[in-house]
This record gives structure tokens, sequence and C-alpha cells, in this order.
């Protein structure tokens, strides 16, 4: 064998665990197939291989789970959770059921401080979370809807309707007033995705803010005219929201029931994250 | 996302609001590869359901912060193993040591058999294979315990070397490599049981 085919060998006997394992990408697995066909001395030492993962398998799949083992662990479960009709409250940052205040007017607050450098940006649900399933990949921006029922949710009833075109040359050019707390209905699964389209106040910008759920963090994608952000955002909470202050990089929210809850801001490469403190 | 993983996740999370239930279904998930773990750390039955059974316990606990950053079973094999080291602190601290050998009735040390053989249609064949695959835990509780470990997770079904290296707390790379190591010395102590 020459010193070639000695190294070649050697790269190939490295590679033929993870071979066996499935770990190695297309390229690497056809670079050992080919070798191994060629290769009589490799081929033997992966088929070895082989029969030693299979032994380990079997010996490892041989051993009975023990017939008590799930019922000694229920035990302590039922004695630490007696009554199921009123479950353990968890905190608010992890009730989830229908969310009506925290998630999207925190991300108004954030976008209103981070985004487009201070303009305030206004943000309307325009559909629910049905429309936008993660079976509907090719679903394009929904027809923007006017009714004064798709716009009460967020406004609370004090909703202007010139306020909805972001054309409109009667869209008011001051300064936003701080955000109500009334917000659209939000999906609570984390399975769904959901678009909403952004008007800033005085319609000179226009951006679609892409929600997407990445196991527990919202992670919302804002592409508008000043440019490109994205928000993280972790938890979601079932009571409503009364007021929020922002102060020193640290946010604070209240909610009607009385519980707080603060986040620190930190902005890294046009990522927001929020960390619960 | 596939399904069987959505519906995993909502298993688990109704499990975090207190859906014994929903627990008792997330436990049949993760309550054998658990167990094989804790068995392969520990070498003893007793010991591995106690270490189980604790790990269990744990998980039921510290579920409502589970963020699904990761998969459960990574995460769930990760509290068996922390707990499995703490069993066998405890062992080490009380004095005790593990043997793997009985004395038998004449005086002579017998290995200690830790499963019972089926038999199957072939008696003959059965046995020779449940005693090939005894030789074979028995090679393995003689690999040192990172060796034995790893082995024993790559062996639970569908753990890529990314999830075994969150369980370890290692890098895919020396996952990789520990299990080129734990394979080379296994073969080495089975060829010299003609084993394999």
């Amino acid at each position: 064998m020459s010193k070639q085919d000695r190294m070649a060998c050697e790269r190939i006997e490295r590679m033929l665990g993870a071979f066996v394992d499935g770990e190695l990408n297309s390229r690497q697995a056809a670079a050992v197939e080919k070798h191994v066909g060629l290769c009589p001395s490799c081929a033997r030492k992966l088929d070895d291989l082989r029969t030693l993962s299979s032994l380990v398998a079997d010996a490892v799949a041989d051993e009975p789970l023990p017939p008590t083992l799930r019922a000694s662990v229920m035990r302590v479960v039922r004695t630490e959770c007696p009554d199921r009709e009123t479950p353990r409250r968890a905190p608010h940052w992890r009730r989830w059921g229908t969310a009506l205040a925290c998630s999207l007017c925190l991300v108004v607050v954030v976008l209103a401080l981070i985004v487009g450098g201070g303009d305030k940006m206004m943000m309307e649900g325009i559909f629910d979370a049905n429309t936008m399933a993660p079976d509907a990949p090719d679903a394009a921006y929904p027809p923007y809807d006017k009714s004064e029922n798709a716009n009460d949710s967020y406004y609370g009833g004090d909703h202007d309707a010139d306020y909805d075109d972001p054309t409109s040359p009667e869209a008011p050019d001051e300064p936003m007033a701080p955000m109500e707390p009334s917000l659209p209905e939000l999906p609570t699964t984390g399975e769904e995705q959901m678009r909403y389209m952004l008007h800033r106040q005085d319609g000179a910008a226009t951006g679609v803010l892409d929600g997407e759920w990445i196991g527990e963090t919202l992670r919302l994608t804002l592409v508008a005219q000043t440019g490109e952000a994205k928000v993280a955002y972790s938890g979601w909470s079932e009571a409503r929201l009364a007021a929020y202050t922002v102060q020193d990089g640290v946010l604070t929210l209240t909610y009607e029931d009385g519980a707080v809850e603060r986040f620190d801001f930190d902005c890294e490469e046009g990522v927001l994250w929020l960390t619960r403190k | 996302m596939s399904r069987d993983d959505r519906e995993l996740r909502s298993v688990i999370k109704r499990a975090q609001r207190d859906d014994e239930q929903a627990f008792e279904t997330l436990m049949r998930v993760v309550e054998t590869p658990m167990y094989r773990l804790a068995l392969s750390m520990t070498r003893q039955r007793e010991d591995a359901e106690d270490a189980t059974q604790e790990a269990l316990v744990k998980l039921w606990r510290t579920l409502p912060s589970y963020r699904f950053e990761c998969p459960i079973l990574p995460y769930a094999l990760q509290i068996t193993r922390n707990t499995a080291l703490d069993l066998l602190r405890r062992r080490r601290a009380r004095g005790e040591t593990v043997s793997l050998t009985v004395e038998g009735e004449d005086g002579e040390t017998v290995a200690l058999d830790i499963a019972d053989p089926d038999e199957s249609a072939d008696p003959a064949r059965a046995y020779a294979s449940e005693e090939r695959i005894g030789e074979v835990r028995r090679a393995m509780d003689e690999l040192p315990l990172e060796l034995r470990e790893i082995l024993t997770l790559r062996a639970i079904e569908g753990m890529t070397y990314g999830q075994i290296g969150e369980v370890l707390s290692l890098e895919e790379g020396t996952v990789k490599s520990r299990l080129s190591r734990a394979r080379k010395k296994l073969e080495e102590i089975l060829k010299k049981r003609n084993i394999f």
C-alpha cells in the first residue's frame, strides 16, 4: 500500500463512526461509500463497527423498565398537585390563554422606542392567527380591513378611522399619544404565524411585522422604510396591561391585577432581546 | 415541525399547566431512555430505578421552566445524568463499591447477571444471543463512566451528536472523538473474551 493510500484509509477510518451514526453530510458519506467499495480493509472495519454498534444497541435495549417506576412517580406528582380543579398558579409571565395585552403592547412599545429613530409606529392586527397558519406559506398580505370592528379591539372604540389609511392626507403629524393597552387577539399556542401592517402616524412609512414562534420565543421581524429591525420576545401574559414605563434600559409592565414584570433591554445587531429580570 | 412533534409540544405545555395525565403521557416518551442511561451509569437495577424515579420527579418540578430550547429528551437525560452522578457520589461517600461479581456457593466468584434471558422459538440460539448480549453489557460495565454513558446515549434511538453534546455539555467534535474512543475500548475488551 502506498503512503497516499494509507493516508486515505486513515482519513476514512476517522469518519467511519460518524458514517455509521448518520452524522456525515452527503459529500462526506459519498466519499466513505466510494472508498469502502474499493478498499477491503476499510470495508471490514466498517462491518465491525456496524456489528459493534448493533451489539451495544441490543445490550442497552435489552433491559426492561421496572414495573413500579411509573406508579411511584405519579404518586409524588399527585401529592404535589392534589387539586386538579385549581391548579397551582404559575407566575404571570407563564400563563397562557387568550393573551390580550402584554405581547403586542410590549412590541409596540419596543418598536416605538427602537425602530425609526424614535418615531412612533402604530400597529394593527389585520387578521387573527388562523389566516396565517404555517400551512399557508403562500398567503400574501391580506386585504386591509377598514371595517370598524377590525379596529375596535385595538383602539378600544376610540378609533379614528383616518388613522387607518397610511396615504390619507388627513393623517395627523403630531407625535403619537401614549399607547393604549387595548390590543387585538393574539395566538395562544405558539404554532401560528402572524402578520401585521404598520402605519406610521404621519403616513410616511408603512411596514410589515411578521411574527414567528420559535419555541417559546416570539420573533418579530419588522421591515419598514427606515430599515430593518428584529424584535424577539419571550413570554406571554393573560392579564391585561394597565401601564408601562421605560427607564434606564428597564421596561416595567404593570398589569390590571397588580402584577409587575420587568425586563432588561438589549439590542444586538438589529435584534432586540427582552430579558426578564 | 412534524405532527408528532406538535402533539408532543402540546402534551408538554399541558403538563406545564399541572395536567397530570399529560405528564404521564410525557413520561411514557422519556422514561425508558432515562432508565437505560441511569442503569448504564449506576450498573445496578435498584440504583437505576431510584435515580430514574428521582429524575422524573425533578422533570415534573422543573417542567414549567422548560423553554423548548432543545428537544425534551436531551433535557430529561441531562436531569437523569446529574441525578445518577449525585447518587454515585453519595455511594462513594458512604464507601460502597459496585461489584459485578458475587460469591457462589462453592466459593467461586461468578458474574452478576443483570438480565434474565427470554426464551425464543430457538432456545439454543436465543441463549447464545442473550449470552452475547450479557457479555457485551458486562464489557460495557468495565468501561470508565464517561465512555459507558456516551455509548448508551448514542444507542438511545434518535440521539444525535448535538443532542448528546447537550446532555454531556460537550462540543460535537468531542462527542465524536469520545464515542470513537469508547468503541475502540469496548472492541478491545470483547476481542479479549472472543465475543467479537
